[in-house]
Protein backbone atom coordinates (compact mmCIF):
# COMPACT_ATOMS: atom_id res chain seq x y z
CA UNK A 1 0.00 0.00 0.00
CA UNK A 2 1.48 3.39 -0.89
CA UNK A 3 0.68 5.98 1.14
CA UNK A 4 2.93 8.90 -0.25
CA UNK A 5 0.04 11.64 -1.14
CA UNK A 6 -3.70 11.78 -1.53
CA UNK A 7 -3.19 11.15 -5.13
CA UNK A 8 -4.41 7.12 -4.57
CA UNK A 9 -6.77 8.26 -1.95
CA UNK A 10 -10.93 7.16 -3.69
CA UNK A 11 -13.18 8.33 -1.23
CA UNK A 12 -12.14 10.14 2.30
CA UNK A 13 -14.48 10.50 4.88
CA UNK A 14 -13.98 12.83 7.59
CA UNK A 15 -15.38 13.23 11.48
CA UNK A 16 -19.11 11.87 10.15
CA UNK A 17 -21.52 12.37 12.79
CA UNK A 18 -25.33 11.40 12.11
CA UNK A 19 -27.69 10.93 14.90
CA UNK A 20 -31.55 9.63 14.87
CA UNK A 21 -33.92 11.16 17.18
CA UNK A 22 -30.94 12.74 19.33
CA UNK A 23 -29.29 9.14 19.38
CA UNK A 24 -25.69 8.94 17.81
CA UNK A 25 -25.69 6.21 15.29
CA UNK A 26 -21.98 7.02 14.13
CA UNK A 27 -19.74 9.39 15.73
CA UNK A 28 -17.03 11.27 14.59
CA UNK A 29 -15.88 8.46 11.76
CA UNK A 30 -12.90 8.89 9.33
CA UNK A 31 -11.42 6.78 6.76
CA UNK A 32 -9.92 7.14 3.35
CA UNK A 33 -10.38 4.11 0.71
CA UNK A 34 -7.57 3.98 -2.11
CA UNK A 35 -7.05 2.81 -5.10
CA UNK A 36 -6.90 -0.77 -5.03
CA UNK A 37 -7.59 -1.51 -0.82
CA UNK A 38 -10.08 -3.50 0.41
CA UNK A 39 -11.43 -2.07 3.46
CA UNK A 40 -13.63 -4.39 6.05
CA UNK A 41 -16.19 -2.64 8.22
CA UNK A 42 -17.16 -4.70 10.80
CA UNK A 43 -19.23 -4.33 13.84
CA UNK A 44 -22.70 -6.23 15.15
CA UNK A 45 -26.13 -4.94 13.99
CA UNK A 46 -26.65 -1.39 15.12
CA UNK A 47 -23.46 -0.46 15.44
CA UNK A 48 -24.04 2.16 12.66
CA UNK A 49 -22.00 0.36 9.47
CA UNK A 50 -24.85 0.58 7.21
CA UNK A 51 -25.47 4.31 8.41
CA UNK A 52 -21.98 5.47 7.84
CA UNK A 53 -21.94 3.51 4.33
CA UNK A 54 -24.91 5.51 3.36
CA UNK A 55 -23.32 8.42 4.23
CA UNK A 56 -20.13 7.07 2.55
CA UNK A 57 -22.46 6.56 -1.31
CA UNK A 58 -24.21 10.16 -0.78
CA UNK A 59 -27.57 8.37 0.43
CA UNK A 60 -27.81 10.00 3.83
CA UNK A 61 -26.90 13.40 4.83
CA UNK A 62 -24.41 13.64 8.24
CA UNK A 63 -25.39 15.82 10.78
CA UNK A 64 -21.77 16.49 10.69
CA UNK A 65 -18.51 15.53 8.55
CA UNK A 66 -17.46 15.72 5.10
CA UNK A 67 -17.36 12.94 2.37
CA UNK A 68 -14.89 13.48 -0.69
CA UNK A 69 -14.90 11.73 -3.83
CA UNK A 70 -11.21 12.09 -5.33
CA UNK A 71 -10.70 11.58 -8.98
CA UNK A 72 -12.61 9.70 -11.42
CA UNK A 73 -13.68 10.14 -15.22
CA UNK A 74 -14.10 13.37 -15.34
CA UNK A 75 -12.36 15.62 -12.71
CA UNK A 76 -8.63 15.07 -11.57
CA UNK A 77 -9.68 16.76 -8.55
CA UNK A 78 -11.51 16.06 -4.96
CA UNK A 79 -14.81 17.35 -3.79
CA UNK A 80 -17.30 17.20 -1.49
CA UNK A 81 -20.06 15.05 -2.49
CA UNK A 82 -22.87 16.99 0.13
CA UNK A 83 -21.53 20.42 -1.14
CA UNK A 84 -20.79 19.41 -5.40
CA UNK A 85 -24.16 17.43 -6.71
CA UNK A 86 -21.25 16.55 -10.25
CA UNK A 87 -19.17 15.00 -7.67
CA UNK A 88 -22.16 12.98 -6.09
CA UNK A 89 -22.71 12.51 -9.53
CA UNK A 90 -19.17 11.10 -10.88
CA UNK A 91 -19.38 8.64 -7.19
CA UNK A 92 -22.79 7.16 -8.09
CA UNK A 93 -21.71 6.40 -11.62
CA UNK A 94 -18.56 4.83 -10.75
CA UNK A 95 -19.50 2.74 -7.97
CA UNK A 96 -20.75 -0.39 -8.10
CA UNK A 97 -23.21 -1.83 -4.79
CA UNK A 98 -23.87 -5.44 -3.72
CA UNK A 99 -26.47 -5.50 -1.18
CA UNK A 100 -27.17 -8.05 1.76
CA UNK A 101 -30.26 -10.11 0.38
CA UNK A 102 -29.63 -10.59 -3.95
CA UNK A 103 -33.51 -11.67 -4.12
CA UNK A 104 -34.58 -8.38 -2.60
CA UNK A 105 -32.11 -6.59 -4.66
CA UNK A 106 -32.73 -8.06 -8.52
CA UNK A 107 -35.74 -7.42 -10.46
CA UNK A 108 -38.05 -10.55 -10.30
CA UNK A 109 -39.38 -10.37 -13.68
CA UNK A 110 -36.00 -9.43 -15.34
CA UNK A 111 -33.57 -12.30 -16.72
CA UNK A 112 -29.94 -12.33 -15.29
CA UNK A 113 -28.64 -11.05 -18.62
CA UNK A 114 -31.36 -8.35 -18.33
CA UNK A 115 -30.55 -7.05 -14.80
CA UNK A 116 -26.42 -6.85 -15.66
CA UNK A 117 -27.03 -4.94 -18.87
CA UNK A 118 -29.19 -2.44 -17.32
CA UNK A 119 -26.93 -0.32 -15.27
CA UNK A 120 -24.99 0.06 -19.10
CA UNK A 121 -28.42 0.90 -20.85
CA UNK A 122 -29.84 3.71 -17.67
CA UNK A 123 -26.00 5.05 -18.19
CA UNK A 124 -27.24 5.77 -22.17
CA UNK A 125 -30.47 6.61 -21.55
CA UNK A 126 -28.99 9.19 -19.24
CA UNK A 127 -25.99 10.39 -21.62
CA UNK A 128 -28.24 9.97 -24.93
CA UNK A 129 -25.67 10.67 -27.48
CA UNK A 130 -23.44 8.71 -26.24
CA UNK A 131 -25.41 5.53 -25.03
CA UNK A 132 -25.10 2.06 -26.08
CA UNK A 133 -26.66 -0.27 -27.99
CA UNK A 134 -28.87 -3.10 -26.01
CA UNK A 135 -26.79 -5.75 -28.11
CA UNK A 136 -23.15 -4.28 -27.06
CA UNK A 137 -25.03 -3.93 -23.38
CA UNK A 138 -25.86 -7.68 -23.25
CA UNK A 139 -22.92 -8.33 -24.31
CA UNK A 140 -20.89 -6.66 -21.85
CA UNK A 141 -23.38 -8.75 -19.25
CA UNK A 142 -22.45 -11.51 -20.65
CA UNK A 143 -18.83 -11.12 -20.10
CA UNK A 144 -19.60 -9.65 -16.27
CA UNK A 145 -21.25 -13.16 -15.95
CA UNK A 146 -18.70 -15.10 -17.40
CA UNK A 147 -16.64 -13.22 -14.77
CA UNK A 148 -18.37 -14.23 -11.82
CA UNK A 149 -18.26 -17.94 -12.90
CA UNK A 150 -21.70 -18.13 -14.22
CA UNK A 151 -22.24 -19.21 -17.99
CA UNK A 152 -24.26 -16.50 -19.74
CA UNK A 153 -25.41 -19.21 -22.62
CA UNK A 154 -27.01 -21.30 -19.05
CA UNK A 155 -27.81 -18.28 -16.75
CA UNK A 156 -28.40 -15.37 -18.49
CA UNK A 157 -31.89 -16.83 -19.57
CA UNK A 158 -32.99 -17.42 -16.09
CA UNK A 159 -35.13 -15.64 -13.43
CA UNK A 160 -33.92 -14.63 -9.73
CA UNK A 161 -36.52 -17.66 -8.62
CA UNK A 162 -34.52 -20.11 -10.66
CA UNK A 163 -31.42 -19.29 -9.25
CA UNK A 164 -29.87 -20.42 -6.08
CA UNK A 165 -28.86 -17.67 -3.49
CA UNK A 166 -25.16 -17.91 -4.64
CA UNK A 167 -25.90 -17.84 -8.26
CA UNK A 168 -28.31 -14.75 -7.56
CA UNK A 169 -25.32 -12.96 -5.48
CA UNK A 170 -23.58 -13.34 -7.89
CA UNK A 171 -25.61 -12.12 -10.73
CA UNK A 172 -25.82 -8.54 -8.27
CA UNK A 173 -22.03 -8.89 -7.89
CA UNK A 174 -22.00 -9.05 -11.92
CA UNK A 175 -24.57 -6.14 -12.23
CA UNK A 176 -22.20 -4.01 -9.49
CA UNK A 177 -18.79 -4.52 -11.81
CA UNK A 178 -20.13 -4.51 -15.37
CA UNK A 179 -19.86 -0.66 -15.21
CA UNK A 180 -16.06 -1.06 -14.17
CA UNK A 181 -16.51 0.75 -11.10
CA UNK A 182 -13.98 2.26 -9.06
CA UNK A 183 -15.06 1.74 -6.27
CA UNK A 184 -17.01 -1.77 -5.18
CA UNK A 185 -19.80 -1.24 -2.28
CA UNK A 186 -21.04 -4.49 -0.49
CA UNK A 187 -22.61 -4.33 2.31
CA UNK A 188 -23.35 -8.14 3.97
CA UNK A 189 -22.82 -9.73 0.80
CA UNK A 190 -22.88 -13.35 2.52
CA UNK A 191 -25.09 -12.78 5.62
CA UNK A 192 -28.77 -13.87 3.62
CA UNK A 193 -26.82 -16.91 2.18
CA UNK A 194 -25.55 -20.48 3.70
CA UNK A 195 -22.03 -21.65 3.91
CA UNK A 196 -21.59 -23.33 0.63
CA UNK A 197 -22.88 -19.93 -1.10
CA UNK A 198 -20.76 -17.91 1.01
CA UNK A 199 -17.59 -19.54 -0.06
CA UNK A 200 -18.59 -19.04 -3.57
CA UNK A 201 -19.56 -15.87 -2.92
CA UNK A 202 -16.00 -15.41 -0.81
CA UNK A 203 -13.77 -16.69 -4.34
CA UNK A 204 -15.54 -13.98 -6.48
CA UNK A 205 -15.21 -11.05 -4.44
CA UNK A 206 -11.48 -12.45 -3.00
CA UNK A 207 -10.28 -12.37 -6.90
CA UNK A 208 -11.41 -8.73 -7.25
CA UNK A 209 -9.05 -7.65 -4.23
CA UNK A 210 -6.49 -5.40 -5.76
CA UNK A 211 -7.83 -4.48 -9.00
CA UNK A 212 -10.94 -2.79 -7.79
CA UNK A 213 -11.31 -0.56 -4.48
CA UNK A 214 -13.73 -1.88 -2.18
CA UNK A 215 -15.50 -1.37 1.09
CA UNK A 216 -17.08 -4.07 2.61
CA UNK A 217 -19.46 -4.38 5.36
CA UNK A 218 -18.99 -7.57 7.41
CA UNK A 219 -19.46 -9.23 11.18
CA UNK A 220 -17.15 -11.41 10.75
CA UNK A 221 -13.64 -10.95 10.80
CA UNK A 222 -12.70 -14.65 9.30
CA UNK A 223 -14.54 -13.49 5.86
CA UNK A 224 -12.18 -9.74 6.58
CA UNK A 225 -9.46 -11.88 6.67
CA UNK A 226 -9.93 -13.06 3.36
CA UNK A 227 -11.19 -10.30 1.71
CA UNK A 228 -9.83 -7.25 3.28
CA UNK A 229 -6.47 -5.40 3.69
CA UNK A 230 -7.89 -2.98 6.21
CA UNK A 231 -10.57 -2.94 8.67
CA UNK A 232 -12.26 -0.44 11.08
CA UNK A 233 -13.97 -2.35 14.02
CA UNK A 234 -17.09 -0.20 14.73
CA UNK A 235 -18.78 -0.48 18.23
CA UNK A 236 -21.79 1.93 19.34
CA UNK A 237 -21.36 4.39 16.66
CA UNK A 238 -17.84 4.91 16.68
CA UNK A 239 -14.59 3.03 15.40
CA UNK A 240 -12.93 0.69 18.45
CA UNK A 241 -10.02 -0.39 16.34
CA UNK A 242 -8.75 0.58 13.25
CA UNK A 243 -5.34 -1.05 10.99
CA UNK A 244 -4.37 -3.94 8.61
CA UNK A 245 -6.34 -6.86 9.00
CA UNK A 246 -3.48 -8.62 9.80
CA UNK A 247 -2.16 -6.09 12.68
CA UNK A 248 -5.72 -6.32 13.77
CA UNK A 249 -5.73 -10.06 14.28
CA UNK A 250 -2.86 -10.51 15.58
CA UNK A 251 -2.23 -7.56 18.12
CA UNK A 252 -6.18 -6.25 18.48
CA UNK A 253 -6.17 -3.58 20.91
CA UNK A 254 -10.18 -3.09 22.41
CA UNK A 255 -11.50 -6.08 23.97
CA UNK A 256 -14.53 -6.07 21.92
CA UNK A 257 -12.41 -7.00 18.79
CA UNK A 258 -10.91 -9.67 21.06
CA UNK A 259 -14.77 -10.89 21.14
CA UNK A 260 -14.88 -10.54 17.42
CA UNK A 261 -11.75 -13.11 17.12
CA UNK A 262 -12.90 -15.10 19.66
CA UNK A 263 -16.14 -15.69 17.77
CA UNK A 264 -14.77 -16.22 14.25
CA UNK A 265 -12.58 -19.13 15.53
CA UNK A 266 -13.45 -22.27 14.45
CA UNK B 1 -36.07 -42.30 22.27
CA UNK B 2 -37.43 -38.65 22.50
CA UNK B 3 -37.80 -38.14 19.08
CA UNK B 4 -37.99 -41.27 16.57
CA UNK B 5 -38.35 -40.34 12.91
CA UNK B 6 -38.62 -43.13 10.57
CA UNK B 7 -38.91 -42.91 6.40
CA UNK B 8 -40.61 -39.62 6.58
CA UNK B 9 -41.43 -38.23 3.20
CA UNK B 10 -42.63 -34.82 2.94
CA UNK B 11 -44.19 -33.66 -0.25
CA UNK B 12 -46.79 -31.65 -2.15
CA UNK B 13 -50.07 -32.27 -1.17
CA UNK B 14 -52.53 -33.15 -3.86
CA UNK B 15 -54.77 -36.09 -5.13
CA UNK B 16 -52.29 -38.51 -6.52
CA UNK B 17 -50.18 -38.00 -3.34
CA UNK B 18 -53.25 -38.54 -1.36
CA UNK B 19 -53.96 -41.96 -3.64
CA UNK B 20 -50.45 -43.00 -2.60
CA UNK B 21 -50.51 -42.37 0.97
CA UNK B 22 -53.90 -44.37 1.03
CA UNK B 23 -52.33 -47.20 -0.61
CA UNK B 24 -49.89 -47.44 1.56
CA UNK B 25 -52.09 -47.45 4.83
CA UNK B 26 -53.94 -49.84 3.57
CA UNK B 27 -50.69 -51.88 3.50
CA UNK B 28 -50.14 -50.98 6.79
CA UNK B 29 -47.70 -48.62 5.98
CA UNK B 30 -48.21 -45.57 7.00
CA UNK B 31 -48.87 -46.56 10.55
CA UNK B 32 -45.52 -49.15 10.61
CA UNK B 33 -43.56 -46.56 9.18
CA UNK B 34 -42.81 -48.62 6.14
CA UNK B 35 -40.91 -46.93 3.15
CA UNK B 36 -44.14 -45.86 1.14
CA UNK B 37 -42.94 -44.91 -2.72
CA UNK B 38 -41.43 -41.33 -3.06
CA UNK B 39 -42.93 -39.02 -5.17
CA UNK B 40 -40.26 -37.63 -7.65
CA UNK B 41 -41.05 -34.03 -6.50
CA UNK B 42 -41.00 -34.50 -2.27
CA UNK B 43 -38.64 -31.97 -0.32
CA UNK B 44 -37.91 -34.50 2.23
CA UNK B 45 -37.22 -38.48 0.96
CA UNK B 46 -37.26 -41.31 3.41
CA UNK B 47 -35.54 -39.34 6.34
CA UNK B 48 -34.93 -41.53 9.31
CA UNK B 49 -33.47 -40.13 12.82
CA UNK B 50 -33.23 -41.06 16.51
CA UNK B 51 -32.72 -38.35 19.81
CA UNK B 52 -31.87 -39.75 22.81
CA UNK B 53 -32.89 -38.34 26.44
CA UNK B 54 -30.28 -35.96 26.88
CA UNK B 55 -28.62 -35.78 23.59
CA UNK B 56 -27.92 -33.10 21.10
CA UNK B 57 -27.97 -34.01 17.85
CA UNK B 58 -27.70 -31.34 14.85
CA UNK B 59 -29.60 -31.59 11.43
CA UNK B 60 -26.92 -29.69 8.67
CA UNK B 61 -26.96 -29.17 5.16
CA UNK B 62 -27.70 -26.19 2.43
CA UNK B 63 -30.56 -24.16 1.84
CA UNK B 64 -33.17 -26.23 0.35
CA UNK B 65 -32.26 -29.31 1.84
CA UNK B 66 -34.86 -30.05 3.52
CA UNK B 67 -34.18 -29.24 7.18
CA UNK B 68 -36.54 -26.61 8.03
CA UNK B 69 -39.69 -28.82 6.78
CA UNK B 70 -38.09 -31.89 8.94
CA UNK B 71 -38.32 -29.82 12.35
CA UNK B 72 -41.86 -28.15 10.96
CA UNK B 73 -43.27 -31.88 10.27
CA UNK B 74 -42.12 -32.56 13.87
CA UNK B 75 -44.20 -29.78 15.61
CA UNK B 76 -46.70 -30.18 13.77
CA UNK B 77 -46.83 -27.08 11.57
CA UNK B 78 -46.43 -27.92 8.43
CA UNK B 79 -47.85 -25.54 5.65
CA UNK B 80 -51.23 -26.65 4.38
CA UNK B 81 -49.81 -27.27 0.77
CA UNK B 82 -47.55 -30.14 2.28
CA UNK B 83 -48.10 -33.56 3.85
CA UNK B 84 -45.88 -36.01 5.46
CA UNK B 85 -46.35 -39.87 5.34
CA UNK B 86 -44.35 -42.18 7.51
CA UNK B 87 -43.85 -42.24 11.21
CA UNK B 88 -42.69 -39.48 14.13
CA UNK B 89 -42.66 -40.65 17.42
CA UNK B 90 -42.23 -37.60 20.06
CA UNK B 91 -42.03 -39.86 23.52
CA UNK B 92 -43.84 -42.68 21.72
CA UNK B 93 -46.66 -40.53 21.10
CA UNK B 94 -47.24 -40.38 16.88
CA UNK B 95 -47.04 -37.22 15.35
CA UNK B 96 -48.66 -37.76 11.54
CA UNK B 97 -52.11 -38.00 11.54
CA UNK B 98 -52.50 -36.88 15.41
CA UNK B 99 -55.83 -34.42 16.02
CA UNK B 100 -54.95 -30.58 16.60
CA UNK B 101 -55.54 -30.68 20.22
CA UNK B 102 -53.10 -33.58 20.83
CA UNK B 103 -50.14 -32.15 18.57
CA UNK B 104 -50.83 -28.62 20.72
CA UNK B 105 -50.19 -30.20 23.89
CA UNK B 106 -47.15 -32.32 22.80
CA UNK B 107 -45.98 -28.27 21.82
CA UNK B 108 -46.79 -27.12 24.70
CA UNK B 109 -45.48 -30.10 27.03
CA UNK B 110 -42.93 -31.94 25.38
CA UNK B 111 -41.51 -30.24 22.88
CA UNK B 112 -41.23 -26.60 21.75
CA UNK B 113 -38.78 -24.72 19.57
CA UNK B 114 -36.69 -21.33 18.88
CA UNK B 115 -36.88 -19.81 14.84
CA UNK B 116 -34.43 -17.90 13.07
CA UNK B 117 -35.95 -14.80 13.22
CA UNK B 118 -36.75 -13.71 16.78
CA UNK B 119 -37.97 -10.02 15.24
CA UNK B 120 -40.44 -11.84 13.77
CA UNK B 121 -41.24 -15.06 16.02
CA UNK B 122 -42.23 -12.73 18.82
CA UNK B 123 -45.44 -11.18 19.19
CA UNK B 124 -44.96 -7.51 18.81
CA UNK B 125 -48.09 -6.15 21.20
CA UNK B 126 -46.98 -8.30 24.30
CA UNK B 127 -44.57 -7.54 26.76
CA UNK B 128 -41.50 -9.82 27.33
CA UNK B 129 -42.59 -11.15 30.61
CA UNK B 130 -46.17 -12.03 28.80
CA UNK B 131 -44.45 -13.69 26.06
CA UNK B 132 -42.16 -15.97 28.27
CA UNK B 133 -44.81 -16.66 30.83
CA UNK B 134 -47.68 -17.61 28.15
CA UNK B 135 -46.64 -21.56 27.52
CA UNK B 136 -47.01 -21.97 30.90
CA UNK B 137 -50.38 -20.08 31.32
CA UNK B 138 -51.82 -22.19 28.03
CA UNK B 139 -50.64 -25.67 29.22
CA UNK B 140 -50.60 -25.61 32.39
CA UNK B 141 -52.72 -24.64 35.65
CA UNK B 142 -50.71 -22.31 37.80
CA UNK B 143 -51.63 -18.88 39.08
CA UNK B 144 -50.10 -15.45 38.34
CA UNK B 145 -48.00 -15.18 41.09
CA UNK B 146 -46.31 -18.68 40.42
CA UNK B 147 -46.20 -17.61 35.91
CA UNK B 148 -44.89 -14.15 37.62
CA UNK B 149 -41.67 -15.97 39.42
CA UNK B 150 -40.89 -18.09 37.09
CA UNK B 151 -40.95 -15.65 34.42
CA UNK B 152 -38.18 -13.75 36.78
CA UNK B 153 -36.41 -16.68 37.11
CA UNK B 154 -36.40 -17.87 33.52
CA UNK B 155 -35.07 -14.27 32.88
CA UNK B 156 -32.14 -14.47 35.13
CA UNK B 157 -31.37 -17.87 33.41
CA UNK B 158 -31.25 -16.49 30.02
CA UNK B 159 -29.21 -13.23 31.68
CA UNK B 160 -31.70 -11.01 30.78
CA UNK B 161 -32.66 -8.04 32.97
CA UNK B 162 -35.46 -8.06 34.94
CA UNK B 163 -35.75 -4.69 34.21
CA UNK B 164 -36.73 -5.73 30.38
CA UNK B 165 -39.99 -7.59 31.91
CA UNK B 166 -42.37 -4.54 30.75
CA UNK B 167 -40.05 -3.99 27.57
CA UNK B 168 -41.68 -4.81 23.83
CA UNK B 169 -39.58 -6.93 21.39
CA UNK B 170 -38.75 -3.64 19.10
CA UNK B 171 -37.21 -2.25 22.37
CA UNK B 172 -34.83 -5.18 22.27
CA UNK B 173 -31.62 -6.07 20.08
CA UNK B 174 -31.81 -9.23 18.14
CA UNK B 175 -29.40 -10.91 21.27
CA UNK B 176 -31.84 -10.42 23.60
CA UNK B 177 -35.03 -11.04 21.14
CA UNK B 178 -33.67 -14.54 20.64
CA UNK B 179 -32.64 -15.15 24.64
CA UNK B 180 -36.78 -14.12 24.98
CA UNK B 181 -37.65 -16.80 22.45
CA UNK B 182 -35.61 -19.43 24.26
CA UNK B 183 -37.12 -18.22 27.69
CA UNK B 184 -40.30 -19.33 26.25
CA UNK B 185 -39.43 -22.16 24.90
CA UNK B 186 -37.69 -23.42 27.88
CA UNK B 187 -40.27 -22.38 30.63
CA UNK B 188 -42.33 -25.15 30.45
CA UNK B 189 -39.52 -27.65 31.10
CA UNK B 190 -39.52 -29.53 27.53
CA UNK B 191 -37.92 -32.69 26.85
CA UNK B 192 -36.96 -31.57 23.27
CA UNK B 193 -36.37 -28.42 22.19
CA UNK B 194 -36.02 -27.55 18.72
CA UNK B 195 -33.62 -24.78 17.69
CA UNK B 196 -34.29 -24.10 13.83
CA UNK B 197 -31.40 -21.77 12.91
CA UNK B 198 -31.61 -19.75 15.96
CA UNK B 199 -28.45 -17.74 15.33
CA UNK B 200 -28.89 -17.35 11.41
CA UNK B 201 -29.77 -13.93 11.84
CA UNK B 202 -27.50 -12.93 14.91
CA UNK B 203 -23.58 -11.26 14.63
CA UNK B 204 -21.04 -13.45 15.51
CA UNK B 205 -20.46 -11.97 19.12
CA UNK B 206 -24.13 -12.61 19.85
CA UNK B 207 -24.35 -15.93 17.76
CA UNK B 208 -21.61 -17.76 20.14
CA UNK B 209 -23.40 -16.30 23.05
CA UNK B 210 -26.92 -17.40 22.20
CA UNK B 211 -25.68 -21.00 21.32
CA UNK B 212 -23.43 -21.47 24.52
CA UNK B 213 -26.45 -20.10 26.23
CA UNK B 214 -28.74 -22.83 24.63
CA UNK B 215 -26.38 -25.54 25.50
CA UNK B 216 -26.06 -24.83 29.00
CA UNK B 217 -29.88 -24.69 29.83
CA UNK B 218 -30.41 -27.52 27.77
CA UNK B 219 -28.25 -29.41 29.58
CA UNK B 220 -29.35 -28.14 32.92
CA UNK B 221 -32.65 -29.61 32.21
CA UNK B 222 -31.57 -32.54 30.81
CA UNK B 223 -33.22 -32.23 27.70
CA UNK B 224 -32.31 -33.24 24.23
CA UNK B 225 -31.45 -30.67 21.82
CA UNK B 226 -32.80 -30.73 17.46
CA UNK B 227 -30.31 -28.09 16.40
CA UNK B 228 -31.13 -27.36 12.96
CA UNK B 229 -27.75 -25.25 11.08
CA UNK B 230 -26.07 -24.43 7.93
CA UNK B 231 -22.88 -23.95 9.39
CA UNK B 232 -20.29 -26.62 11.33
CA UNK B 233 -19.01 -23.78 13.22
CA UNK B 234 -22.12 -23.50 15.36
CA UNK B 235 -22.82 -27.18 14.72
CA UNK B 236 -19.56 -27.93 16.48
CA UNK B 237 -20.44 -25.76 19.53
CA UNK B 238 -23.86 -26.88 20.01
CA UNK B 239 -24.11 -30.70 19.12
CA UNK B 240 -22.27 -34.15 19.76
CA UNK B 241 -23.78 -36.06 17.15
CA UNK B 242 -25.36 -34.71 14.01
CA UNK B 243 -26.99 -35.90 10.33
CA UNK B 244 -25.86 -34.33 7.09
CA UNK B 245 -28.74 -33.44 4.56
CA UNK B 246 -28.77 -32.79 0.84
CA UNK B 247 -31.98 -32.68 -1.70
CA UNK B 248 -34.43 -34.11 1.19
CA UNK B 249 -31.86 -36.75 1.99
CA UNK B 250 -29.60 -38.09 4.83
CA UNK B 251 -26.05 -37.79 3.32
CA UNK B 252 -24.26 -38.99 6.32
CA UNK B 253 -23.93 -38.93 9.80
CA UNK B 254 -22.25 -39.54 13.18
CA UNK B 255 -20.02 -38.21 16.12
CA UNK B 256 -20.16 -34.36 15.54
CA UNK B 257 -15.85 -34.16 15.67
CA UNK B 258 -15.43 -37.00 13.73
CA UNK B 259 -17.36 -36.31 10.76
CA UNK B 260 -15.82 -32.87 10.62
CA UNK B 261 -12.52 -34.33 11.05
CA UNK B 262 -13.27 -37.22 7.70
CA UNK B 263 -16.44 -36.08 6.08
CA UNK B 264 -17.57 -39.00 3.98
CA UNK B 265 -19.63 -37.69 1.23
CA UNK B 266 -19.11 -34.63 -0.91
CA UNK B 267 -21.91 -32.94 0.86
CA UNK B 268 -20.30 -32.94 3.97
CA UNK B 269 -17.01 -32.49 2.68
CA UNK B 270 -18.11 -29.24 1.03
CA UNK B 271 -20.08 -27.85 4.37
CA UNK B 272 -17.11 -28.45 6.81
CA UNK B 273 -14.60 -26.95 3.81
CA UNK B 274 -16.78 -23.70 3.74
CA UNK B 275 -16.79 -23.84 7.87
CA UNK B 276 -13.28 -23.59 7.59
CA UNK B 277 -12.68 -21.04 4.65
CA UNK B 278 -14.72 -18.71 6.95
CA UNK B 279 -13.17 -18.84 10.09
CA UNK B 280 -9.68 -17.24 11.67
CA UNK B 281 -6.59 -19.66 11.85
CA UNK B 282 -4.06 -18.47 13.77
CA UNK B 283 -4.42 -14.83 13.30
CA UNK B 284 -3.42 -13.11 10.42
CA UNK B 285 -2.32 -14.55 7.09
CA UNK B 286 -1.90 -11.89 5.01
CA UNK B 287 -0.62 -8.23 4.35
CA UNK B 288 1.62 -6.27 6.43
CA UNK B 289 1.22 -7.18 10.09
CA UNK B 290 3.39 -3.88 11.23
CA UNK B 291 1.52 -1.68 8.96
CA UNK B 292 -1.08 0.59 9.84
CA UNK B 293 -3.88 1.26 7.40
CA UNK B 294 -4.01 4.58 6.05
CA UNK B 295 -7.24 5.87 7.79
CA UNK B 296 -7.59 9.14 9.08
Amino acid sequence: MSDNGKSDAILRVSHVTKCYRGVPAVRDVSFTLRRGRSLAVIGESGSGKTTLTSIALGLLRPDAGSVEYCGGAEDSGSTSIFEDPAALLRLRRESGIVHQDPFASLDPRWSALRSVAEPLLARGRAQRARGISRTEAERQAAQALQSVGLDPRVYGVRLPMDLSGGQAQRVAIARALVVRPRLLLADEPMSALDVTARLQILDVLGALRGKVAMLVVLHDLGVAQRLADDVIVMHHGEVVERGTVARVLTHPHDPYTRRLIAAATL
Amino acid sequence: MVLHVRNLVIGPAHAHSAKRRAAAAASGAATSGAAAPIAPNAIVKGVSLDIAPGERVGLIGPSGAGKSMISRAILGILPSSLESSGSIKLGGTEVIGAPDAQLADLRGRFVSAVFQNPGSALDPVHTIAHTIGLPLTLHYDVNRDEVHDRVLAQMDAVDLPRSLAGAYPHELSGGQRQRVAIAAALITSPRLIIADEPTTALDAVVQRDVVDLLVRLVDGLGASLLFITHDFVVLRRATTRCYVMEHGAIAESGETEALMRTPQTEIGKALVNAAEQLTLHGGAESGDAEGEANHE
